[in-house]
């Protein structure tokens, strides 16, 4: 019995078509990409059972497409492509990656004019990024879910009461629906621009004419697809992950949080050259080891940013062209970057700079040794190219570094708060990640990262002095409710128990959601997560200490929305996500967690005093803005105890002790003052055709890329 | 009565109050009497008959019928509507001379090119809005939202998005050229209302132009700054701290959508295909366009119009760079009226690219440049309604300096395109024009309710500054224009 292959292969570009025009670069452009294998749909009769939807006229449910295997599309476990372009109102016949031919040969063979490689290509590209995330998670990617309202059945609900709403109609409930496939467009409209819909889950590529500032590079009016670039790709399939482990990112409330997804979505694309071992070696070989001078792996979207009429790459970690002279020259930080850039991609370029320094100062660090020996401890290396050992060795440690620092980042994410992040808070969730699982930091990875966004003027606020031991969270104060945590770790252990050895995604989706909502209408019954938060921690002021949320009375004064699930009122609080994190460290040590996000949101009004200092007013949703808050807790299920609450406090915090409950001033001055922008701040497409606050309902990311 | 003798030695600028828009009559007077009458534009955003023809009248009242220039900064809306809506009036005025920018030359072969390629532009935007304007009167979005959280929010952030891009084509008046004839240029437009008449006048100005002695206007030197000759300018718009780099022209990176929006005939439309035919889905594998179609929340049938919001704004922008921009000097106190249109950066900045202008300065004539044109500005019609990009800063109004400077801003929040409401006005520039006028600032709409939005908490105003304004301002309270002389 034959075992089934552990990868597909797929060609594709390492980079996109502009490279393989190139002599020096046309042979490295052209790469393998090793897709975990999905099998292929079985046939009847030869033919493909058709996957319709499971009801056509609701359109919920994705029917069986992909679902038993690989179809035409491709559609797969986890993506959908369909290859519409609605410009000119036509549909491209699918590839089928499992024709024998095209299994004989991996795949299609690179071209701009054929639609059925760039399907491939998007597909290739993406998945390599999903399999990128979960070997670092631990976990499968799931998709953010669909919300959506629905009228509750009279009947089915006698035990909770129907609510009703302002105008007296019957208060919707909303509905968490599961999406299996990311939908992939790659021929969506005829713009210099790609997008992630959280609306539709679905990425949207253009494709555009060229208007090159220097026609030896590019042909003017030729077709530019963005879906052929691996870094465009890359970026958005980053996007649509982020989307669904931090779902308020899409919401703008500072500088910080939009420029972050961005920067995310370039950390992974430019960490994901260093996983295409030939790019790496030629580029170690063309560098002479220094990755710190101008090289491919540093740049972003080659072909996009010469089409739209710069001299180089759309985006660059470590330097930029010149204007005047088009030479390139590396960017030295100023410090002043991170107070100064406020436009969501630049400012996102200070964090993948910083990332990408840090990257280098491993790199250098672990080269140290080698190069000493090659050199026979002059550190000066010999006229000519380098020895093809010395590259290998070289290369090798490249793509560790690399894997370590893409690692470290990844991890993070479960360490950031579930609302309003800046990019300190992401330093912080860096260093307490990687402390919590890597013991002894030998190689001093983590200062490596403290130093490189101390250059660029990122500081966390709240910490006195740059250290690891200050970054890192500390184990919050739970003394007088230690009672009630272990109760809660106990039921959190039964959560991971349920879904350990699940592998279906839709699986782990559904009892992730029993198990935060709870099950009151079948036996046997289990009390949910949300329920148990609220009945443990009404009115415990050491646990609204720690998550910065109100559990306690006077929340409508704070216009902090009523729930009345469980026949009685609170206030309303949202378990936005609910996940385990298994890791194994480099020491063969374990790590056992729990995360659990709570968010909380109130609605208000600002009004001015007497004294033209600013008020804040409860008011409703119709009538206020939303202002989020909220905790990321993480529980270790070892140790038994709550080990970070990682908060952005909706309530004062340090007024609880004097038991006043009243909103964060600072924070929600900050968010009201950044969500009402005045003229000239922020782009004026956003000023034309924006909705302040309310841009996360239209678009986002479209928005964000249109300038 | 108009006399020869003697030099303009006042200049009283009438700026009519209709709503945001540019609608001026300047009378250039010896002593008491008027001796030439100056028009610029006439517009007024989403203006009918009925608002401008009073003002109109006013104009051929206090004219008497007879205007001896009348200048047409640009082709936008806000500035030339009024002369088609009241052109039974205007059919009554006689115009001497008319001048345009030489970007509305037909015999200059770039102008030509720019309007051809402006009028693809304007053909393909009038295509994407007018099929988005559909859906939304269909209800398309509140129905395909209606099963979302928060789906009527986002149907409303849809409308706004539709309306502002509506709205931002309410600006482009555009005519399409009949079969086998050249596009239409604003001088054919101004024919057909009639404003242009037989004895009329028609002359076209370029960058570095000075026009002297023009008859009843003795004394008087109009400068022409703008629009550039260099076609790299016309695309530049305002950006922090002045060194903008991009070089993106709207045409080139839009021409695969404009072209698959303009496209008449099949012929146009196949060689709009990206691919060969032969890729196209046929017959058996039609599962695909059911599975589109089963899930309507996922569809993205009209996504790919909104790529025309980035589009009108470019657009706009590039035509608000091909504003006729004017110094009116007086040759005797070297005063200048600084009239540049709706000027945006890429204009402001073409005038300090090398050009010098003829300036007498006693009995002699001595070449100067920009600088020196704005260090002597006393009067300044606001560019762009008070936008921030409408006045360059270090190009423009940190050059302007004299202590006697008045300023005039065409901006009303009644009638107003929805997008400008956001970007209109400029706390920081209008702060600094208060500043620099020292109160002798005003506005066309409500100067209340402009002066409170001025107001935020980053900008002061000194409280001198502020009565000076207010006490200008409330003369013309109820009145339709607003009035101020500069004497030369």
């Amino acid at each position: 019995m034959l075992k089934k292959p552990p990868y597909r292969k797929l060609r594709g570009y390492a980079f996109d078509p502009s490279l393989s025009l190139k002599m020096d670069t046309s042979l490295i452009n052209e790469i393998i990409y090793k897709i975990p294998w999905e099998d292929n749909q079985e046939r009847a009769n030869g033919k493909y059972i058709s996957g319709s939807a499971e009801n056509p006229k609701t359109g919920r449910g994705e029917g069986n497409r992909g679902k038993t295997g690989l179809s035409p599309g491709p559609c797969g476990e986890y993506l959908d492509v369909i290859d519409y372009d609605p410009t000119v109102n036509k549909f491209y016949a699918p590839v089928d990656l499992s024709d024998e031919y095209i299994l004989a040969q991996d795949g299609l063979s690179p071209s701009a004019s054929n639609p059925q490689f760039h399907q491939q290509m998007v597909y290739a590209v993406a998945m390599t990024t999903i399999k990128n995330f979960e070997s670092a998670l631990g976990r499968p990617v799931l998709w953010s879910a669909r919300k959506t309202e629905y009228v509750p059945d009279l009947q089915r609900t006698a035990n909770t009461p129907i609510e009703v709403d302002e105008d007296g109609q019957v208060k919707k409930k909303i509905r968490e629906e599961y999406v299996r496939t990311l939908r992939i467009y790659p021929h969506a409209f005829r713009d210099a621009n790609a997008y992630y819909s959280p609306q539709k889950k679905a990425l949207l590529f253009g494709y555009f004419s060229a208007k090159p500032a220097d026609v030896t590079l590019q042909m003017p009016d030729n077709l530019t697809f963005t879906c052929l670039s691996h870094d465009i790709i890359a970026h958005e399939t980053t996007h649509a992950i982020l989307d669904g482990l931090h779902r308020k990112y899409t919401e703008a409330t500072n500088p910080d949080v939009l420029a972050f997804h961005e920067a995310f979505a370039d950390i992974i694309a430019l960490f994901q050259h260093f996983t295409f071992p030939e790019v790496l070696k030629n580029q170690i070989a063309v560098t002479r080891g220094d990755l710190a001078s101008q090289n491919l792996l540093g740049k972003l979207a080659q072909e996009f940013g010469v089409a739209i009429g710069g001299y180089g790459s759309l985006r660059d970690a470590i330097g930029k062209f010149d204007s005047d002279t088009n030479e390139w020259h590396p960017i030295r930080p100023t410090g002043d970057e991170y107070r100064t850039l406020m436009e969501p991609h630049e400012r996102g370029s200070i964090l993948v700079a910083a990332v990408f320094e840090a990257f280098l100062s491993i790199y250098k660090s672990r080269v140290a040794d080698l190069l000493r020996i090659a050199t026979n401890g002059t550190g000066i290396l010999p006229q000519g190219e380098l020895q093809p050992d010395l590259v290998n060795r070289l290369a090798a440690e490249a793509s560790k570094a690399a894997q370590h620092v893409l690692n470290m980042c990844i991890r993070a994410i479960d360490y950031c708060p579930p609302v309003d992040i800046n990019f300190g808070d992401f330093l912080r969730a860096v260093i307490t990640a990687d402390t919590d699982l890597v013991t002894d930091d030998n190689r001093d990875y983590r200062l490596a990262f403290i130093d490189a966004f101390r250059k660029r003027g990122i500081y966390p606020t709240g910490i006195k002095h740059l250290s690891v031991e200050s970054l890192s969270y500390a184990k919050p104060a739970t003394k007088d409710i230690e009672d009630v945590m272990t109760i809660l770790v106990k039921f959190l252990k039964e959560y991971r128990e349920a879904i350990n050895y699940q592998t279906d995604r839709e699986q782990i989706f559904r009892i992730t959601q029993l198990y935060i909502g709870g099950k009151y209408d079948q036996k046997p019954a289990l009390v949910g997560l949300h329920r148990r938060l609220i009945n443990k921690f009404t009115q415990s002021i050491s646990f609204e200490k720690l998550s910065g949320i109100m559990f306690g009375r006077n929340w409508k004064e704070l216009g902090i929305n009523t729930s009345t699930a469980y026949l009685q009122e609170n206030p309303a609080v949202n378990v936005s996500g609910l996940y385990v994190a298994s890791r194994v460290g480099p020491n063969g040590n374990k790590s056992n967690q729990i995360i659990v996000q709570l968010v909380q949101t109130a609605f208000l009004k600002m009004e001015k005093n007497s004294k033209g200092e600013p008020l804040i007013q409860p008011a409703t949703e119709k009538t206020g803005f939303g202002m989020s808050g909220g905790c990321t807790l993480i529980f270790d299920l070892d140790s038994v105890i709550l080990k970070y609450s990682i908060s952005k406090p909706l309530i004062d915090i340090g007024r609880l002790d004097d038991n006043v409950h009243q909103i964060d001033r600072r924070r929600c001055i900050a968010i009201h003052k950044f969500q009402n922008p005045l003229p000239g701040e922020g782009t004026q497409f956003q000023a034309y055709f924006g909705m302040q606050g309310l841009n996360n309902l239209n678009e986002p990311f479209n928005f964000l890329h249109t300038h | 009565m108009a006399t020869t003798e003697g030099n303009i030695s006042s200049i009283n600028i009438r700026m009519y109050r209709y709503g945001t828009g540019d609608f001026f009559l300047l009378q250039l007077k010896k002593g008491d009497d008027v001796n030439f009458n100056l028009m610029i534009d006439c517009g007024c955003i989403g203006g009918a008959k009925a608002g401008f023809d009073p003002l109109v009248d006013d104009l051929a009242t206090i004219t008497n019928n007879k205007i001896d220039l009348l200048v047409v900064t640009h082709e936008h809306a806000d500035h030339i509507n009024g002369f088609e809506k009241s052109k039974a009036i205007f059919s009554t005025i006689e115009f001497e001379r008319v001048w345009f920018a030489w970007t509305e030359d037909i015999d200059d072969p770039t102008a030509n090119d720019y309007r051809q390629n402006r009028s693809k532009v304007g053909m393909a935007l009038s295509n994407a809005v007018g099929k988005l304007n559909r859906l939304t009167e269909k209800g398309h979005y509140k129905k395909l939202y209606q099963d979302e959280k928060d789906g009527a929010l986002m149907a409303a952030s849809k409308t706004h998005f539709i309306g502002a891009l509506d709205d931002l084509n309410l600006l482009n008046i555009s005519k399409k050229p009949a079969p086998g004839e050249p596009y239409p240029t604003m001088v054919d437009l101004l024919k057909d209302y009639n404003v242009i008449k037989e004895n009329t006048l028609v002359e076209f100005l370029e960058p570095g132009d000075t026009v002297i002695e023009l008859e009843n206007a003795e004394g008087i030197r109009f400068h022409v700054l703008g629009p550039p000759r260099d076609a790299s300018y016309l695309n530049r718009t305002e950006k922090k701290g002045e060194n903008y780099e991009k070089r993106e022209a709207p045409s080139q990176v839009y021409f695969a959508f404009m072209s698959v929006l303009t496209a008449e005939d099949p012929a146009e439309q196949k060689s709009n295909h990206p691919f060969d035919d032969e890729y196209e889905l046929k017959g058996s594998a039609g599962d695909i366009p059911v599975l589109y179609a089963s899930q309507k929340w996922r569809e993205i049938e009209y996504d790919w119009l909104y790529s025309a919001g980035s589009l009108a704004m470019k657009y706009e922008s590039s035509i608000n760079n091909t504003s006729l921009a004017l110094a009116i000097q007086f040759e005797n106190s070297e005063k200048v009226l600084l009239f540049p249109g709706d000027a945006e950066f890429g204009n402001w900045q073409s005038w300090h690219d090398k050009l010098t202008w003829a300036v007498k300065i006693g009995n002699a004539i001595e070449y100067k440049d920009a600088s020196y044109l704005l260090d002597k500005t006393v009067f300044y019609k606001v560019g762009h309604h008070l936008s921030h990009n409408g006045t360059a800063r270090g190009l423009g109004i940190d050059l302007i300096n004299d202590p006697e400077l008045a300023a005039m801003a065409t901006l009303d929040f009644v009638k107003i395109n929805s997008g400008w409401l956001s970007t209109m006005p400029s706390d920081l520039l209008a702060a600094e024009l208060i500043k620099k006028t020292a109160g002798r600032f005003f506005f066309l709409g409500d100067w209340r309710k402009i002066l409170k939005a001025i107001k935020t908490d980053r900008i002061t105003i000194k409280k001198a500054h502020e009565q000076q304004l207010e006490q200008l301002n409330s003369v013309f309270d109820g009145k339709n224009f607003l009035e101020w002389e500069v004497s030369g």
